[in-house]
């Protein structure tokens, strides 16, 4: 429905001339384009920082109000990364309002998709893959069906998989998540 | 499109909606790795990875939109007000597919009291007549009154369930469900007739003085109004199909408590018997995990509801073992033999196989027959308990198998894995060595049988 809702023209622009558009008219509904595109990443950013989804919502919402006034002011070459950069300090500064520490979260130690990928799907090649199948045995039965399916079966998504193991889509995010970092963890023990 | 042409946006929203694949996700974390607000944003993203961000990410678009007054907000929001104003539409057609056999169940009664009322004056009954003079809807409409003439000339057996064309009401087809299992019940033998017109007429009269009050506000009353409701009540209990026909408006609410049964829904039957192949009344036949279920009649035969996650049934009498039976097939029809407690074996088999039987005649015009083999169920299985090879573990079989009316034995089911000898020695024996026959029957039967091998 949100895909309904965005406006067509819009995708095809580019961020510069969005921006651009939007620095000659000052109009909100030039922004709004703009904000729908990076919706996402604002938000999850938003979360890395205060933790909370609620917490996320209501600062993603406040970035709308802040690029309003903030946008004209700045010369803007890549906004994705000044977007970034505003996000981040929005978030920091709220943080600092309420006297907590930002760096207290620490990014969680993931094995990258890619490394996976390349492990399981290069098995043709010289390198010794028995440590991963061992590793894939020792995870929980739900993270290894989630990864199996995930990563050895072509044109496999969340939700697909999902539908197939009668799971929420959540927990198939998670189990595929948790499984990367048990495989990370046990092909570190073995190593 | 490669993962890699797609822009990070997209991506990123793939991962929130799950549509993401596993190459678009190794891009997405190759992308991160060299984007610190992509990365941050990941990093996000992975420390909650149950939550529906997606929907997230919608109720924070609605905040900052609300509270910014854009003009393309606004205009979504009028698009959002299209999409509840079309689904209000369905709403309210939806509405109206489930009212209007509610709304159409007043010509229906003023069918069924149209019918009634011709039929009853060939019982002779003064009071009705008067009621037709006082009736000029029935007369007014010349299709439903060439209804009743058409179900006049036919045979009164027939009568009331399959000569109303259906246009005549839209419940009918729910009015032959509910009359299916009217029938049913183990009453005593025969009294199939009160599906005759007359005899529900001359059965009206006959009964007490508030059914003949009740009757007679119905004919004097004009056809909106609902009919009374104790005399609805009371005419069902009966069982008389006319009366069925003015209780259709609140049938729908009632039938389904009454039966137990959704009249749309298949049902499941089956006949239980006992090891000397006599039908065992009032065994409970329940789905595993509900504790409420339908009891045989007095041929064993019970009928429960069948849908698609009818899997095993369970049948439990105090005089006999519990069985649980796994089903493959709901359309077939089942025969489930239970065993008595080895207690109680013994004690049957004090009698001996000369012991006076009584079969139990099956109600005349049911398809569903039963299987026996003609040396007895207690000969078989002592005869193939006996006369196991060596080979053969001990314990307990469960076979199920088909036996069509022409004696044939197909489909061999083993309940577990029981070892390879062990199939093929019960099924040869079984195959080679005795004699079925089908019953009063022109379906093919499945029988459960057990072995207990010492």
């Amino acid at each position: 429905m949100l895909r309904f809702l965005r406006p067509t023209a819009a995708e095809e622009r580019s961020d510069a001339e969005l921006v651009a558009r939007f620095r000659q008219s000052r109009d909100p509904a030039h922004l709004s384009p703009l904000y729908l595109r990076h919706a996402e990443p604002i938000y999850a950013i938003c979360l890395r920082y205060l933790g909370t989804p609620a917490r996320a919502e209501d600062a993603g919402a406040e970035i709308f109000a802040v690029l309003l006034e903030k946008l004209p002011q700045y010369e803007v070459d890549n906004f994705r990364a000044w977007l970034s950069t505003l996000v981040r300090n929005h978030c920091l500064m709220q943080l600092r309002r309420e006297q907590r520490d930002p760096l207290q979260r620490a990014a969680p130690g993931l094995m990258q998709s890619g490394e996976l990928l390349h492990l399981i799907q290069e098995e043709s090649e010289e390198k010794d893959t028995r440590p991963l199948h061992h590793c894939l045995k020792q995870l929980k039965e739900e993270q290894r069906q989630c990864i199996r399916l995930f990563y050895l079966t072509e044109g496999e998504s969340y939700r697909s998989i999902a539908e197939r193991l009668h799971l929420s889509m959540g927990r198939v995010r998670s189990h595929l998540q948790n499984g990367r970092r048990n495989l990370r963890l046990c092909l570190e023990k073995n190593q | 499109m490669s993962a890699k042409s797609i822009r990070t946006e997209k991506l990123l929203r793939r991962y929130l909606s799950g549509d993401i694949t596993a190459r678009e996700e190794a891009e997405l974390e190759r992308r991160a790795s060299a984007d610190d607000g992509l990365r941050e944003a990941m990093e996000g993203l992975y420390a909650h990875p149950e939550v529906e961000h997606d929907m997230a990410v919608k109720r924070m678009i609605g905040k900052a939109g609300a509270g910014s007054r854009v003009v393309a907000v606004s205009s979504r929001s009028l698009r959002i007000t299209r999409y509840a104003a079309a689904a209000a539409v369905l709403l309210l057609l939806g509405f109206v597919a489930i009212w209007l056999p509610g709304q159409l169940s007043p010509q229906g009664e003023t069918v069924a009291m149209t019918e009634g009322l011709q039929e009853t004056p060939e019982a002779g009954s003064e009071k009705v007549d008067q009621a037709m003079e006082s009736e000029p809807v029935s007369e007014s409409n010349p299709a439903r009154e060439s209804v009743t003439m058409d179900s006049r000339e036919l045979p009164e057996s027939e009568l009331p369930l399959e000569t109303r064309p259906p246009q005549t009401s839209p419940v009918e087809p729910d009015r032959q469900a509910t009359a299916k299992p009217a029938p049913e019940p183990s009453e005593p033998a025969g009294p199939v007739a009160g599906l005759s017109g007359n005899n529900v007429s001359s059965e009206a009269e006959a009964a007490e003085p508030t059914e003949e009050l009740a009757e007679e506000v119905r004919v004097e009353s004009p056809p909106p109004p609902a009919p009374p409701i104790p005399t609805t009540r009371d005419a069902r209990k009966r069982q008389v199909p006319s009366a069925r026909s003015e209780a259709e408006a609140d049938v729908a609410f009632d039938d389904v408590p009454q039966y137990g049964v959704d009249r749309s829904a298949a049902l499941f039957s089956g006949r239980i018997m006992d090891d000397d192949g006599q039908p065992i009344a009032n065994a409970l036949v329940r789905r595993p995990g509900l504790p409420l279920g339908q009891r045989t009649d007095s041929s064993g035969v019970f009928e429960i509801p069948a849908d698609a996650t009818l899997s095993e049934i369970i049948v439990s009498h105090p005089d006999f073992l519990e069985e649980r039976v796994a089903i493959e097939d709901e359309a077939e029809d089942v025969q489930i033999n239970l065993s008595q407690e080895e207690e109680r074996r013994r004690q049957a088999d004090f009698f001996g196989p000369t012991a006076a039987v009584t079969r139990i005649e099956i109600e005349p015009g049911r398809k569903t027959g039963y299987a026996a083999p003609l040396e007895g169920y207690s000969e078989l299985r002592r005869r193939i308990e006996a006369g196991k090879p060596g080979g053969i573990e001990p314990g307990k079989v469960k076979v199920s198998f088909l036996v069509s009316p022409d004696g044939r034995l197909s489909a061999f089911k083993f309940r577990g894995r029981p070892s390879q000898a062990t199939m093929d020695y019960i099924g040869n024996a079984l195959v080679e060595s005795s004699t079925w026959q089908v019953v009063k029957g022109k379906e093919p039967v499945r029988v459960y049988l057990k072995f207990r091998f010492e």
